[in-house]
């Protein structure tokens, strides 16, 4: 049972706004304080709603009932969903629906729980940056601009009909719904670009595992990067599909009433669970292959060339969990503090973009270099 | 299976719930006679039970509808050709409105006392006793009451088949009820 309250608090504008941009059309009548609004669905099917005017009606909650009734029907979404985006009706709402063995109960394992929050912040974090830049591998280091999105995004609640997580970001509306082109990013605040950025990297990345399920390559993904598509990303999906027990995701936007919805974007996509090992290693090679910014090298001097004039050391450090070598370039004050650090075996820290070729890392533009004595 | 009916039926479990199914199964049976789909709003409004709706009638009000209250009643006080009925203010006042879109109207269905005698089953007929009766209280002057008011419900605003209709035609034409 719907609350009238809430349902008073819906205005017109906004029923307005919702049910154009779902394609009914208005018909022609004469009820003062209403009007009909007519849907043809794609099997022919016709629908029609009351959208009350007057909020000041002493039946306005009913009649905004039987229209969000009559909406979740034809849209074949649950009524708590249709509620939801009006009651949000700032932001945009993103929904990741989990296919999972736990889905009849609508309930996952606290532990899932836990991951599931981390990788869809991971996800939308993956978006948020490549808004800034664009690439394969987004490093820790994030900008203001991006923080403040993610602070400004809410989780809501999880609805019924599977287990459903939401996200919700408010977007500023627009100050008047003008013609102007969408694709005039000028106009559009941070927040709108990244969401618009997230399903469009989403698409992108869906259509590359189907490519690279043909072609066993990476590059479908590689071309996917300048719309969004980063390990960052994939290793996101990979995570939420994991955490919601392997069988597949569906993800959804609805987007906020208070500003034009983009046309040109899906709006849901769906993975199905035999593309996540593809995207899974997309995220492993663009990892491996993206040069690693601010990497904080730490560990032992292994090798120093003989060569008094030579520059280069071979360090013993851990990356992604595994010991390794990395080769370095060091300056001549540098390889002083290395000399001292390989012959009493001290431990040694630096700064640097951590590169892969082949089967070698090697540590570019290192600074910072120290002995660390403990 | 008997001593459990028999127990239930000495404790008169619920006699009120009973009765507003009894008067939902009444108008249910009406209006699938008379064509139109009944149902349950989705709002918590307490003013408003059932509704019944038409897809297309033609006419100006495409979809045209209808919302009631419902009432059963076993002790309605019979007057000059009148039902008199109490009303509780907030129910009174919401029916009186004038400004709602769809009509709204007060049903009374007048049920025996014995409940059990309400409804009589053969081989060739299903009788529901007794009756039930219409009124639109739109624009019906404010009460100065504080917990309730007594309507009149007119014995010839039988509700039935054709009335329905009739309403439910008077709503696709013009918006209101005029019967």
């Amino acid at each position: 049972m719907l609350k009238a309250e809430l349902l008073k608090t819906i205005g017109p504008t906004k029923l307005i706004a919702y049910v154009r941009a779902k394609g009914w059309v208005k018909a022609d009548n004469t009820y003062p304080a209403a009007s009909i609004w007519i849907y043809k669905d794609p099997d022919g099917g016709e629908h029609e709603i009351l959208l009350p005017l007057e909020q000041n009606y002493d039946d306005y909650a009913l009649r905004v009932g039987d229209l969000l009734t009559t909406i979740s029907q034809v849209e074949r979404r649950s009524l708590d969903s249709i509620v939801t985006d009006f009651a949000n009706s700032t932001a945009d709402i993103i929904r990741i629906k989990a296919f999972s063995r736990h889905s009849a109960k609508e309930k996952i394992p606290l532990e899932d729980g836990v991951r599931l929050t981390e990788q869809a912040r991971d996800l939308i974090l993956a978006a948020a940056n490549s808004v800034i830049a664009p690439k394969a591998y987004h490093q820790v280091r994030r900008s203001s601009q991006v923080d403040q999105y993610l602070k400004g995004a809410e989780m809501g609640q999880t609805e019924k009909g599977s287990f459903i997580f939401t996200i919700v970001i408010t977007v500023p509306p627009a100050l008047a719904l003008t013609e102007l082109d969408e694709a005039t990013e000028l106009e559009e605040p941070f927040e709108r670009k990244v969401n618009k950025r997230l399903f469009q990297a989403l698409d992108a990345c869906r259509s590359a595992s189907a490519e690279a399920l043909l072609s066993s390559d990476i590059k479908p993904f590689e071309k996917a990067v300048p719309l969004g598509v980063s390990a960052n990303l994939c290793e996101a999906l990979a995570g939420l599909n994991e955490s919601c027990g392997g069988e597949g995701l569906d993800l959804s936007m609805s987007w906020s009433l208070g500003r034009r919805s983009p046309v040109a974007i899906p709006c849901h996509i769906r993975f199905n669970s035999d593309a996540i090992p593809l995207i899974r290693e997309a995220a492993r090679v663009f990892k491996e292959t993206s040069p690693r910014e601010e990497f904080e090298l730490d560990g032992f001097v292994m090798r120093l060339s003989k060569e008094k004039t030579s520059e280069e050391a071979t360090i013993h450090a851990v990356v992604d969990g595994r010991s390794t070598k990395i080769l370095t370039k060091l300056s001549s004050d540098d390889r002083q503090k290395a000399l001292q650090a390989y012959d009493k075996q001290i431990p040694i820290r630096g700064t640097g973009e951590l590169v892969r070729r082949g089967n070698v890392y090697h540590l570019e533009n290192l600074r910072g270099f120290s002995l660390h004595r403990t | 299976m008997r001593k459990w009916v028999a127990r239930n039926l000495e404790r008169g479990v619920r006699p009120n719930l009973r009765k507003e199914q009894f008067s939902h199964a009444w108008v249910r049976a009406i209006a699938s006679v008379a064509g139109f789909s009944v149902s349950q709003p989705s709002v918590d409004d307490d003013s408003i039970d059932i509704a019944f709706a038409e897809n297309s009638l033609g006419g100006t009000h495409r979809a045209p509808r209808i919302e009631a209250q419902l009432k059963c009643t076993s002790e309605a006080v019979v007057k000059n050709d009148s039902m008199q009925f109490q009303l509780k203010i907030k129910n009174y006042n919401d029916l009186r409105s004038d400004a709602v879109m769809v009509p709204r109207i007060l049903i009374v269905i007048r049920v025996p006392e014995n409940l059990d005698e309400s409804l009589r089953q053969s081989h060739d007929e299903l009788v529901l006793k007794y009756c039930g009766h219409w009124l639109s209280l739109r624009g019906f002057a404010p009460s100065e009451n504080d917990t309730g008011v007594t309507v009149q419900v007119p014995l010839m605003n039988k509700f039935d088949v054709r009335i329905l209709q009739n309403m439910m035609r008077s709503v696709a034409e013009s918006g209101k009820i005029i019967c």
